[in-house]
């Protein structure tokens, strides 16, 4: 039975490898420290536009950051 | 680059479908249905017991359950909040967000005051052409407080906190819908509950405000 797409992303290791707590890139992103949480953690999907803000701030496309695990399925 | 089969959209589809007709049922059929037959077994069953007496008692310990859990949850998660200072410009943005964002919660204490001094005035004046005015100045201000307050508090917060609140006030509603129609079946079966009112928007208060802190801080 297929599961529904679930959201992965490398948020944190994205974070950590800039040494940046999650109140920076909060900052950094526009947004508030519990959202950046929420989406490192994966209980709340990013919109569209956020997650070109993420994209850009760490200069990778989103489709590198962010997976939905059904890849080459 | 993500593909999802035709079989996997269509199971999805189809699974989707099948959970809104079922979350409807259950959420607008399912509990006033059991809550009225509960109920009526129960003072059926045991006819001296004060059933609005402890209902009282369980709804207050709820509610204050849910209060100190989420009071105790804010303050876990304010006390990580941290000041970002600095001269780049996302330090003063973020710094700005920060200060918008404390000043929206101390402008609802500021107007909570008010509205509390405002009801106590009211309260103290007898019946007639001030009770009016006050009560009509009052109803405007509260108005306007309401939705100039909301307007600022949803230009301030971020797409995370307004999908908590959303989540919270569609929550909050249904309870407040199944709730409503549960008292309306109760009466049909012929229990009748005093300031059912009262004790419905209680609960759809508390539902709104355990979905929103759940959505937002879990």
């Amino acid at each position: 039975m297929p599961r529904e797409e679930e959201m992965k992303n490398r948020l944190k290791v994205l974070r950590a490898e800039r040494d940046w707590s999650q109140a920076e890139l909060a900052g950094r992103l526009d947004v508030s420290r519990q959202a950046v949480n929420a989406i490192e953690t994966g209980k709340y999907d990013p919109s569209l536009p956020l997650a070109f803000r993420i994209g850009r701030l760490f200069d990778q496309p989103i489709e590198e950051i962010f997976d939905d695990e059904h890849n080459g399925e | 680059m993500t593909s999802i089969t035709v079989s996997d959209r269509a199971f999805w589809t189809t699974r989707r479908a099948l959970g809104w007709v079922a979350a409807l049922v259950l959420w607008t059929l399912l509990p006033p249905i059991a809550i009225g037959i509960v109920t009526t077994q129960l003072r059926q069953v045991y006819p001296e017991q004060n059933w609005r007496e402890i209902g009282r008692v369980v709804a207050l310990a709820v509610f204050t359950l849910g209060l100190a859990a989420g009071s105790w949850k804010l303050w876990r998660d304010y006390r990580r909040t941290i000041v970002i200072d600095g001269d780049e410009p996302w330090q003063q943005r973020a710094n700005s967000k920060r200060l918008a964002v404390s000043g929206i919660w101390r402008d609802c204490m500021i107007a909570g005051f008010i509205a509390g001094i405002a009801g106590t005035v009211f309260a103290t004046l007898p019946p007639g052409a001030p009770r009016a005015a006050v009560a009509a100045v009052t109803g405007v201000a509260l108005c306007y407080a309401m939705v100039r307050g909301t307007v600022l508090y949803m230009r301030t917060i971020d797409e995370q906190e307004r999908d908590a609140n959303l989540w919270g006030g569609y929550c909050g509603m249904s309870t407040y819908a199944a709730l409503y129609f549960a008292q309306h079946i109760a009466g049909r079966f012929g229990v009748t509950v005093s300031h059912a009112h009262d004790a419905i928007f209680l609960v759809a208060l508390t539902v709104t405000g355990g979905v929103y802190l759940w959505k937002r801080f879990r």
